[in-house]
């Protein structure tokens, strides 16, 4: 009399490790990080040692870029190591750094490729349908979209692109596209506006620390794919992003 | 002093000041000077506050030097407003030096005659040697 009952369960047991993991990452464990990802979060700048299983997710071949956390900005023509197409190049020849200090460009806001390392704070608000990051860097936002939906094809290109997540495991991977071309290393190199980014949150155990990568993939500007590692803290007592308001008369010393 | 005042401290005098434009693009961010004056002015705002300092060099001749500071996010965080640096007030600006050569730093620290605590530059790494040009 067992046997039904056991041949039953074995095959419920096998048809489940046939769903994909991100299926089966608990509707209650998603609640969970969902909870903890949200609140008041400052960007962290003492980041080594990297988190090494954030690291070793990174797609093999990937170059990973070092100029986050304390490590001074690249200087021109430096491209932390990329080899650039003739497109790239020729945008960098034209690139005026007197401009970029000036009234025209003080104000022009940065992709995601680069804002979301900027030492600025950010509000995470959740739910099960999407996380909207409201950045305090420019009063720029980003919604991430987890219910499934797939990147338009009109959608507007936009500084923050349109982005869908999904979660394997406790990571949220998140898939951007529609990045409006902007600066990819603040030095005259800039991305297409067909970038693509590839970027996993996780939270450290204690919920304390907000680990990123993003990883680029833009065959027009340069080869390969390159990634970025940063990460933020938790302020437990909560915040709010102040008005950017950029000012571009500041240039006008 | 709350965390969150405690974090932007921390971004005063480690963050480096990205996008809009970068600092090793437009200063030698390697090298410090430092100048010493009267504040004339201090304008708080994003994405980069701004402090105009009038200094007499050794032979009597005045300039404005020019230093870009911490964004108003920023000073805001550790309770900096529009008026809580005076015209008149004496004041010590060292940062990193504009490629340009122009009268213009990335501060990264200033120090008050009056004893006040000094507040840094929120522009990046740690200033190098400091060169005193003028008093």
């Amino acid at each position: 009399m067992r046997r039904p009952f056991v041949r039953t369960l074995l095959a419920g047991i096998f048809a489940t490790s046939l769903i994909p993991v991100s299926a089966q990452t608990p509707e209650s464990a998603r609640d969970r990080e969902l909870d903890r990802l949200s609140g008041f979060w400052v960007t962290r700048f003492d980041l080594e040692p990297y988190e090494k299983t954030m690291i070793d997710a990174l797609p093999s071949g990937t170059h990973l870029l070092t100029d986050t956390g304390t490590v001074p900005e690249l200087a021109l023509g430096d491209f932390g190591g990329l080899k650039l197409t003739p497109q790239a190049l020729a945008q960098i020849e034209a690139f005026d750094p007197a401009a970029q200090r000036g009234p025209s460009e003080a104000c022009v806001p940065p992709s995601l490729v680069y804002f979301m390392q900027a030492p600025f704070p950010m509000e995470v608000h959740t739910s099960p349908e999407m996380i909207v990051l409201k950045m305090e860097y420019y009063d720029l936002v980003r919604i991430i979209f987890l219910d499934g939906r797939e990147h338009p094809a009109d959608n507007p290109h936009t500084k923050s692109g349109h982005s869908v997540g999904h979660w394997e495991g406790d990571t949220l991977v998140v898939d951007t596209t529609r990045v409006a071309a902007a600066t990819f290393m603040n030095n005259g190199f800039n991305h297409s506006d067909d970038m693509h980014v590839v970027e996993r949150f996780r939270l450290s155990p204690d919920g304390t620390t907000l680990w990123i990568t993003q990883v680029y993939d833009d065959p027009a500007t340069f080869e390969g794919l390159a990634a970025r590692y940063m990460a933020y803290t938790k302020v437990p007592e909560g915040g709010y992003v102040y008005p950017f308001d950029c000012n571009p008369g500041y240039s006008l010393n | 002093m709350t965390k969150l005042c405690l974090l932007a401290t921390a971004l005063l005098f480690a963050a480096a000041a990205r996008a809009h434009h970068s600092a090793a693009v437009h200063f030698v961010t390697d090298e410090t000077v430092s100048v010493s004056g009267a504040m004339e002015e201090f304008r708080i705002q994003n994405p980069h506050s701004v402090v105009f300092v009038r200094v007499t060099d050794e032979q009597g001749v005045e300039a404005v030097w020019v230093a870009e500071w911490a964004p108003a996010s920023v000073l805001r965080r550790i309770g900096m407003q529009g008026n809580s640096i005076k015209p008149g007030d004496r004041v010590t600006i060292a940062g990193s030096p504009a490629r340009d050569g122009s009268k213009t730093l990335l501060l990264r620290m200033m120090t008050f005659a009056d004893g006040r605590p000094p507040i840094g530059g929120g522009s990046g790494v740690a200033p190098a040697e400091s060169e005193i040009l003028e008093e």
